[in-house]
């Protein structure tokens, strides 16, 4: 049987544990108003594209220009 | 609940004439300062932009020439230490990033409203403070490639196990989770000055405000109280007292960096530090743009205070580490605490730490002795302090193994890791200098407020 280790508890079950939080008060927390809990995970999606696709296009160039 | 206050529909206000008033002269000063040009800044624009070629010639230096130009070595039969000032600076910076979310958390969960007004200029420190210190892992590392591609490429086996996956996903969160608190909390403001901000950047203003409607403040002030929440518990606990201590403590040689307290050390560190920051920076901000209405002085005895509390929480907790690291320690613990001790640049943190605690003690107890430039000097004191805590923290732990075989190494920073600090420090004084004249750093229902 597959057992996960220690640390996929550690890092999902208890790090990750305020993102949870604060994604299920956005949906869950009244005033419930759908449009601005979306609009707040179209902030954290974007931003995490943001940082990462730039961060992906910046070693592209990198390897383009130095290797 | 924290509510957002009158006017939502527009400025300037329709309220009752004292409050109007106010509200006014203060927007006023800040649109002011948004719009004003002058010699001085662009002379600090220029004098900002020279040290970041500097940093920039520095770090293509140590790209050219390789590791050997940082002095760093294997602590092996190099005798030396393989991180030091650039990975020092990276738990420096990020210490400090956390002033954003500890000065939010305290307005918003635990209503400290002197701590208000500056609740956006933390808010920004924190964003920026999280660049400067990836910057340190870039110089570092060396090739920037590396960083996306040795994450991505072990992401979903690593995450399982890798501290250093979860301290890159939670670093990755702490930014994002800040930059959307951030853009939540300037729709209302943005919308509400949006007649007399530049024109030149009314498509940026447009989009920032993108669909705003005032009624929409009532669920946005929620949504960022739970942000607030979250991030409390994900930054200061889990991320500097969690992720980055568990990190360190997987290098099984090095005595200097294992042990329970390592991270509630780290999190006393970066508590001061942070509030060292905010408390440095609205000064400057004060005393640049004659802002004594917006910070007034009891803005900064609330953060002399914290600041207090957390140097204390900083002395105790290195009082532990030194007592259990000298009296009948294992040996490699007792030979790192004593070179520690031995060193004066570990007296020199701990005495700048001390000395700014006795005087916002004194403070605290004797208004009378209250001075706006001693706290921010205390702040000062303390940010300096932590750096060179933190650098020694890396540099001891490595040149100090549990093994024999090898001398002690030694390690000092050179020119290239210096020019490295500096420039990110210019970073920050020029992002601030560009911010101020785009989006409005104080919140403005702060202002609103009588």
């Amino acid at each position: 049987m597959y057992v996960p280790y220690v640390g996929t508890w550690l890092i999902f079950g208890i790090v990750l544990l305020p993102v949870y939080m604060v994604l299920l008060a956005w949906f869950l927390g009244k005033p419930r108003k759908l449009r601005l809990s979306f609009l707040g995970v179209g902030y954290v999606i974007g931003l995490i594209t943001l940082l990462w696709g730039g961060l992906a296009l910046m070693s592209l160039i990198a390897r383009v220009l130095f290797i | 609940m924290y509510t957002r206050g009158r006017p939502t529909q527009g400025w300037p206000a329709k309220s009752p004439r004292g409050y109007r008033t106010s509200f006014q002269t203060k927007t006023e000063d800040l649109l002011r300062v948004m719009t004003k040009r002058s010699g001085r800044l662009y002379l600090l624009l220029g004098f900002s932009v020279a040290v970041l070629v500097w940093f920039l010639y520095a770090w293509s230096f140590k790209l050219t020439h390789g590791e050997i130009v940082l002095g760093l070595g294997d602590w092996g039969p190099g005798g030396g230490a393989t991180w030091g000032l650039y990975i020092g600076m990276f738990i420096w910076w990020v210490g400090i990033a956390h002033g954003g979310i500890l000065v939010s958390a305290a307005v918003r969960l635990f209503k400290v409203r002197s701590l208000a007004p500056v609740a956006r200029i933390a808010e920004l420190m924190a964003l920026i403070g999280l660049v400067c210190a990836v910057s340190g892992i870039l110089m570092q590392l060396g090739r920037l490639d590396r960083v996306f591609t040795s994450i991505t490429a072990v992401l979903p086996r690593a995450i399982q196990h890798s501290p250093l996956v979860w301290d890159v996903t939670v670093i990755t969160l702490y930014f994002v989770l800040t930059g959307t608190y951030l853009l939540l909390t300037l729709r209302h403001d943005i919308y509400v000055l949006r007649q007399r901000l530049p024109p030149l950047l009314s498509p940026l203003y447009r989009l920032l405000y993108f669909g705003y409607h005032p009624e929409e403040d009532e669920k946005v002030e929620r949504m960022v109280w739970w942000l607030a929440l979250g991030l409390i518990i994900l930054a200061p606990l889990l991320l500097h007292g969690g992720v980055i201590p568990w990190l360190f403590a997987l290098l099984p040689s090095m005595p200097g960096f294992y042990g329970a307290a390592t991270g509630p050390v780290f999190l006393s560190l970066a508590i001061v530090s942070a509030f060292g920051v905010v408390t440095v920076v609205t000064f400057v901000f004060r005393r640049v743009h004659h802002w004594q209405d917006i910070f007034p002085n009891h803005v900064f005895a609330t953060l002399g205070k914290a600041m207090m509390f957390a140097a204390l929480a900083v002395l105790w907790l290195q009082l532990q580490l030194n007592v259990t690291g000298l009296y009948a320690a294992p040996i490699g613990v007792a030979r790192v605490t004593s070179a520690k001790l031995d060193s004066p640049g570990y007296w020199m943190a701990i005495g700048l730490i001390a000395v700014s605690f006795l005087y916002l003690a004194v403070q605290s107890w004797m208004p009378r002795l209250f001075s706006v430039g001693r706290t921010a000097v205390a702040g000062l004191f303390v940010v300096l302090a932590v750096l060179v805590e933190k650098t020694l923290f890396i540099s001891e732990g490595f040149t100090h193994p549990g093994f024999q075989l090898y001398e002690t190494g030694s390690y000092s920073p050179t020119w290239v890791e210096v020019s490295g600090v500096v420039g990110t420090i210019f970073i920050v004084i020029l992002y601030f200098t560009v911010l101020t004249k785009v989006i409005p750093v104080v919140e403005v229902k702060v202002l609103e407020e009588k």
